[in-house]
């Protein structure tokens, strides 16, 4: 399988790429009143409308100085995920989201012993596992966790 | 020896600039961005090979056009970095050795200015005229003397050949002593000037007297002998105190080799150097350069000023500073003798000459590295290497640089003497009312220096990346880092796109694979070589702001110690009038007011002076040039003042006291100066009893301020650059003079680092600053003083702002 890497504040978090449909820069975002802080807001890209969500606010660290620069991932929606990608399980939204994140990394071709499960004492859901490689770790998550929590909350509020 | 090179103004890798580290580089880049064609071609085909689907293929073709599209651009983008990279350095090199060129030509034009000021005064100095005026008087009464002399010789040889009654007849012949005697009747100008001539007539007159004394009527002759001895004798105590105020000039002001006092018609009769005194004085000038347009000169011409290397009075490189003397109070009746005061000028190109040059570790000049002046034709007059551009030779330059206009500056690429250089000149344009003499001021810089590597350049206190965002760096660097970032980013998100999209096309898809891997290598290599550069761009640009704050920083205290030096050569000299020493030795009403007039007459003749104050030697003051400057005149006492007390102890003249920068009691309002002081002896012997002091108070505020805003960084239009500060510290690190007291204030003691503060005397420094919440660059020089002026330990700084 193959991991489409980031880096949130030098951390780096992984997805599976094939529920990714587009990397692209940063574009200008619409802010949404009333929104949860971890919303960024909406973005158009190519005539379809997409939430932005904040990955930072996610991961609970600093906003990003007005000098740091970010990039965006549009998700593949349930529609668009290729055949191989359903075999896998993979989840996808019915709606476009798109990540903000600091910076995209690479993509990643995952072994199979490289992939552990999450260390117990870590407690955020979205957590999947950690894949270790030559030069360190990296955290797998799970974005249908993140956006469900997110939802949950919203809810409660 | 020259061969003239034209500068290319777009970038090519065959430019004999261009190092060898930047042309692999450059190579390195190229051959990278060359290969994405191929790999791109090579994704075409594969994507034909693996879809039939025509959206799919068009995707796939669409990528890898966007890729080649970018490779091109960084293609050019790096042709145009390199470009940008050798002008800018070129650009700033200009600035900076153009400067430096033109500081050189400068500082010798500040000094002739003061010289000119220097041999008018003196012209004016009563011994000097004293002297010429009873000189030429007896000198032209004199042949009639020595002739009659003759006759009476003869006479009383020819009596005594007759033994008469009246003669002693024992002793029959006196011819011998007579003729001993008639001999220096033909050596006026050896009696007159010649000490040991003189000795030897009087010893042989003492012998014939005696001779004639034991005969009878022989008193016409003795009495001829003795006016003649007596005339004789005043000529050399006129001579004697002429040469010794000349002597006293000299202590004062070192920087003259040597100054004369002649006759109208050229015969020197008194000079400066007493190890050449013998030689010099009776001999004549009349057929030198110097003297036939001094003489010639209008009478309204204050000044000559001729270069000379053959003198009957020194031989060494000299430029002579003349002007007519007359008879106090009568400058309309006829010139009654010259003076010529030789300026040292082989010393004083030296010392200019050997300054900011870079110098190996045994101490020498840099190979390669030269500094030289050419007068108006060219030839070379002052060189920091004579072995290979000497003195006196047309200097081997580009015609461009033989004629530039007053205060012009020019650089190009010359062959010189073998290596690849880069020339630069400036021409003087004068100083204040001084029109200068059309020399130039040529720095030769070996072209390798200019281009040298700054792959490896650190400067501590500051990363690359804040160094790129500050107000050094040029936008069009800025912009071109912000576009390489962008190309960097744009080549990673479209090569990551075609491996997500290739991954979808699940095994067909595995092809395509290696092409976006070898895409996004190639370029983060090339986009990263570019960063590289432009970082080294950066910091190239930072160390040559550096070394222009140290030039700068440089410059500041160096026209500070001529300018101080100046001063203390001043009151040295005046300290020995004899105004001053008289008032003092009796001080009448009379006398009081023609010393405080003197002092007033100096003064106005000198722009940066507040006050001349004449103190006894019980630390009162008896007379200034500006008495309504003192707050309490009557109540001044300066006994326990460190100018008093300092002057008081000192041993001869020829030495001066100084009290540093501060608030005196003889200032209102708590204004700071410098006072410098010399002391006053009893009747202006040289190692007389001290009587008194002199003091003059230097008008600090203004003239360090004038000095301090003349360093003060210029951009490329002679626009001052927003935000600089330049500041003068005393020994203690307390801040003496400033350009912008709020952000540095006066009094204050700044928080230096370390290499700022431990500068050896002479030294420089520079580097990054944070001064509360800014940050600078500051280039920092200690005082070095100037020759035997030895500075008081001070500091020159100037600041940068970075952002």
């Amino acid at each position: 399988m193959q991991l489409s890497t980031f880096t949130i504040r030098g951390e780096t978090f992984a997805i599976p790429a094939l529920k990714v449909e587009e990397f692209f820069r940063p574009m200008p975002v619409t802010r949404v009143f009333g929104a949860d802080r971890r919303i960024d807001g909406l973005v158009n890209i190519r005539g379809r409308t997409a939430v932005v969500i904040n990955m930072r606010e996610c991961m609970r660290v600093e906003p990003r100085a007005a000098n740091e620069s970010s990039e965006m991932i549009l998700l593949e929606t349930a529609s668009g995920l290729v055949a191989e990608a359903r075999d896998l399980g993979l989840y996808a939204f019915e709606e476009p989201i798109v990540l903000s994140v600091d910076s995209i990394s690479q993509i990643h071709t995952l072994e199979s012993d490289e992939i552990h499960p999450a260390p117990a004492h870590i407690k955020q859901p979205f957590v999947e596992g950690v894949v270790e490689t030559k030069t360190g770790y990296f955290t797998m998550i799970s974005i249908r966790k993140l956006v469900a929590e997110l939802l949950e909350n919203q809810a409660g509020a | 020896m020259i061969t003239e090179q034209t500068t290319e103004n777009k970038f090519s890798i065959f430019n004999a600039l261009i190092t060898n580290d930047h042309r692999e580089f450059y190579e390195k880049i190229i051959n990278e961005l060359i290969g994405i064609s191929p790999i791109c071609n090579q994704g075409k085909c594969t994507a034909a090979a693996i879809s039939e689907n025509a959206t799919e293929q068009e995707q796939i073709t669409d990528l890898m056009g966007r890729v080649e599209t970018f490779a091109a651009e960084l293609h050019d983008g790096t042709k145009n970095l390199f470009d940008q990279f050798y002008l800018a350095k070129e650009d700033f090199c200009r600035s900076i050795y153009c400067t430096t060129a033109y500081i050189k030509v400068n500082l010798i034009d500040r000094t002739l200015l003061e010289r000119t000021c220097d041999v008018r005064w003196w012209a004016m100095e009563t011994a000097f005229v004293d002297c010429l005026e009873r000189i030429n008087k007896i000198s032209s009464k004199l042949d009639n003397m020595l002739s009659e002399l003759n006759e009476y010789l003869d006479a009383s040889k020819a009596a005594f050949e007759v033994p008469t009654l009246e003669t002693n007849w024992t002793m029959k012949d006196v011819s011998k002593y007579v003729d001993d005697v008639r001999e220096f009747g033909k050596r006026k100008l050896d009696l007159m000037f010649n000490s040991a001539v003189f000795k030897e007539f009087q010893s042989k007159t003492d012998v014939l007297a005696e001779q004639l004394g034991k005969g009878k009527s022989q008193e016409g002759t003795l009495a001829m002998l003795q006016k003649v001895l007596k005339n004789l004798q005043e000529v050399h105590e006129r001579v004697a105190i002429a040469c010794s105020r000349l002597e006293d000039v000299r202590s004062s002001y070192t920087l003259y080799r040597d100054l004369v006092i002649t006759t109208p018609d050229g015969i020197v009769v008194a000079n400066a150097n007493p190890d050449t005194r013998s030689a010099v004085l009776g001999a004549t000038v009349k057929t030198e350069s110097w003297f036939k347009r001094a003489s010639s000169a209008s009478e309204s011409s204050q000044y000559v000023i001729e270069k000379t290397n053959d003198s009957i009075v020194d031989s060494a490189n000299s430029l002579v500073f003349s002007t007519l003397l007359f008879s106090l109070g009568n400058a309309e009746a006829k010139p009654i003798g010259l003076m010529g005061a030789f300026f040292d000028l082989e010393d004083e190109a030296r010392i200019i000459l050997d300054d900011y040059m870079p110098r190996s570790e045994d101490g020498d000049t840099q190979d390669g590295w030269f500094s030289f002046f050419t007068d108006e034709n060219g030839s070379v007059v002052g060189s920091s290497d004579r072995n290979i551009i000497a003195i006196g030779e047309q200097a081997h330059l580009p015609r461009r640089h033989r004629k530039l206009k007053p205060g012009g500056t020019i650089s190009s690429y010359a062959n010189i003497e073998g290596n690849n250089s880069a020339v630069f000149s400036a021409m003087s344009d004068g100083y204040l009312d001084f029109a200068g003499l059309g020399w130039s001021s040529h720095l030769v810089v070996p072209t390798g220096d200019i281009f040298a590597s700054e792959a490896n350049c650190q400067v501590n206190g500051i990363s690359p990346d804040e160094l790129m965002r500050s107000k050094l760096i040029p936008e069009i660097n800025k912009d071109t880092y912000v576009k390489v970032q962008d190309d960097k980013q744009s080549i990673k998100l479209i090569s990551l796109n075609g491996i997500v999209f290739a991954s979808k096309l699940g095994k067909r898809g595995v092809a395509l694979g290696p092409v976006f891997e070898q895409i996004t290598e190639t370029g983060d290599f090339a986009t990263s070589k570019m960063e590289e550069l432009l970082r080294e761009m950066a910091f190239g640009e930072l160390r040559l702001n550096l070394q222009t704050l140290e030039t700068f920083s440089k410059q500041a205290i160096d026209l500070i110690d001529r300018n101080l030096f100046e001063r203390s050569a001043a009151i040295r000299w005046w300290a020995t009038d004899q105004y001053f020493w008289k008032a003092l030795t009796e001080p009448t009403e009379e006398n009081l007011q023609s010393a405080a007039r003197r002092l007033s007459d100096i003064n106005s003749s000198y722009s940066m002076y507040r006050n001349l104050v004449l103190s006894n030697r019980m630390g009162r003051i008896v007379a200034a040039s500006t008495p309504e400057l003192i707050p309490d005149l009557k109540e001044a006492r300066v006994a326990d003042h460190p100018w008093f007390t300092k002057a008081m102890k000192s041993k001869s003249i020829g030495e001066y006291a100084v009290q540093d920068v501060g608030t005196t009691e003889l200032e209102r309002n708590g204004r700071s100066t410098l006072i410098y002081s010399g002391a006053v002896r009893q009747n202006g012997l040289r190692n007389g009893e001290v009587i008194g002091v002199l003091g003059s108070l230097f008008d600090w505020v203004t003239e360090s301020g004038k000095i301090l805003r003349t360093c003060l960084p210029k951009d490329k239009n002679g626009k001052r650059i927003q935000g600089c500060i330049a500041f003068y510290a005393n020994r203690d690190f307390e801040v003496i003079e400033t350009s912008d007291a709020s952000a540095i204030p006066l009094g204050s003691i700044p928080d230096l680092p370390a290499e700022h503060r431990e500068l050896a005397s002479g030294q420089s420094a520079s580097g990054v600053l944070r001064f509360g919440n800014s940050v600078y660059i500051m280039g920092s020089s200690r005082s070095k003083g100037y020759r035997e002026y030895l500075g008081l330990g001070w500091s020159a700084h100037i600041l940068r702002p970075l952002f």
